[in-house]
């Protein structure tokens, strides 16, 4: 499957789905809640972008909309990048079943 | 005596004492224009930085000014947690299943409501109220009996917490009179709900033994370490750090979040909790990410 982000993004993301396999791929558009990512694994998720990507999630986009689904959250990510920046990590390679 | 009489027969006393020491809130604080910029308004001791190396490179001045954001961060968390509580106890104030309880969750909301009322003014008048960094996701246990152990245990967890807090600063005098006000009034009424709250939290794991799939309950007691967890690094705020001025703000925090120093310190606000917690057969003090 063609992930439309980096391999840091996938392995912070799957260090709190709880319910997806080792192996199992990261469907872009599953539910957060049906991966196992809960309100309190957010707040970690949070930190852990915030921290890998050197970004700062602004109050107005820590809403269920944008912690919906992994696309949607890395679409957030992606807008808080300096220009350019995400189009350099997404060229990184994902590993199968990167953690 | 069984669990229950016994909760029953504790939020009874604890209303009659919170009842006969009710007060004013909008008539005990005397709010000064202002706080002496100079001193700390949170102890040294309790702040994120503490302990850590970032704190030995900061100058005095440097944690003093820390020390005003990060006691409006901390009362503006009690506020957030508070928001949460009162939505849980509320919901549950005329259940079936806490016959006898609703007149001490009628004293129990009423204080707190009061409580996020001192606090936010305190950061509205000298800081700012700073917003929740969470997001509801709504998943956490919704089973009746299940939830409401993960409910409780979660105020539990985060009154304790904030009560260790505000028993170390309602008698440091290195804070502005009304810092040591706030967080005094705040333990003298929290003594009582922590009280209640270990009671209901014994009467509720007694109640689901056989009543409860056991991986249910362990699957409680899981969300609570993960909770304690959430509850500590949430006073680690970038943006606490950026209004006092403080260089990198999110690399600042990932670097006193990660300090061997650290540690101790989540032992001493949420180590006993957690040995309650253990005691009555909810929680493995493993699992908890110090």
């Amino acid at each position: 499957m063609d992930h439309p982000w980096p391999a840091e993004f996938e392995a912070q993301l799957r260090l709190h789905c709880r319910l997806l396999g080792e192996s199992e791929a990261l469907d872009p558009g599953a539910p957060l809640p049906e991966l196992g990512v809960d309100s309190l694994a957010v707040v970690e998720l949070i930190v852990q972008l915030e921290d890998a990507f050197e970004v700062s999630f602004p109050d107005e986009a820590l809403t269920p909309e944008v912690f919906a689904t992994p696309v949607t959250v890395w679409r957030a990510v992606q807008r808080l990048l300096p220009a350019g920046a995400a189009e350099r990590r997404t060229a990184e390679p994902v590993l199968p079943g990167a953690n | 005596m069984d669990a229950w009489i016994r909760l029953q027969d504790v939020a009874g006393r604890l209303s009659a004492i919170s009842r006969s020491h009710r007060y004013d809130p909008y008539q005990i604080f005397d709010w000064p224009e202002s706080l002496p910029a100079d001193a700390y308004w949170m102890s040294p001791e309790l702040m994120t930085c503490h302990s850590t190396a970032v704190w030995d490179e900061l100058t005095e001045a440097q944690r003093v000014v820390l020390s005003h954001h990060e006691a409006a961060s901390f009362f503006s968390l009690n506020v957030h947690l508070i928001r949460d509580l009162i939505g849980e106890v509320t919901h549950r104030i005329y259940s079936t299943r806490y016959p006898g309880l609703s007149e001490f969750f009628h004293d129990f909301i009423a204080e707190e409501n009061v409580h996020a009322w001192f606090f936010a003014t305190f950061c509205r008048r000298y800081g700012r109220l700073y917003p929740a960094r969470s997001v509801s996701l709504g998943s956490a246990p919704t089973d009746g009996m299940l939830a409401d152990i993960a409910v409780f245990g979660r105020i539990l967890i985060a009154e304790e917490l904030c009560d260790f807090f505000n028993m170390k600063m309602a008698d440091d005098d290195r804070l502005p009179p009304i810092a040591r006000q706030v967080n005094r009034v705040h333990h003298e009424d929290e003594s009582r709900h922590i009280a209640f709250g270990r009671q209901i939290m014994r009467a509720l794991c007694e109640g689901a033994g056989g009543r409860v799939d056991p991986e249910g309950l362990a699957a409680v007691g899981g969300y609570l370490a993960r909770y304690v967890t959430t509850c500590l690094r949430s006073f680690y705020n970038p943006q606490v750090y950026a209004d006092a001025g403080l260089p990198d703000p999110t690399g600042l925090r990932a670097r006193v979040i990660r300090d061997p120093g650290r540690e101790a310190a989540h032992r001493a606000g949420l180590g006993r909790t957690v040995r309650f917690l253990d005691r009555i057969g909810l929680l493995d003090p493993a699992q908890v990410r110090w």
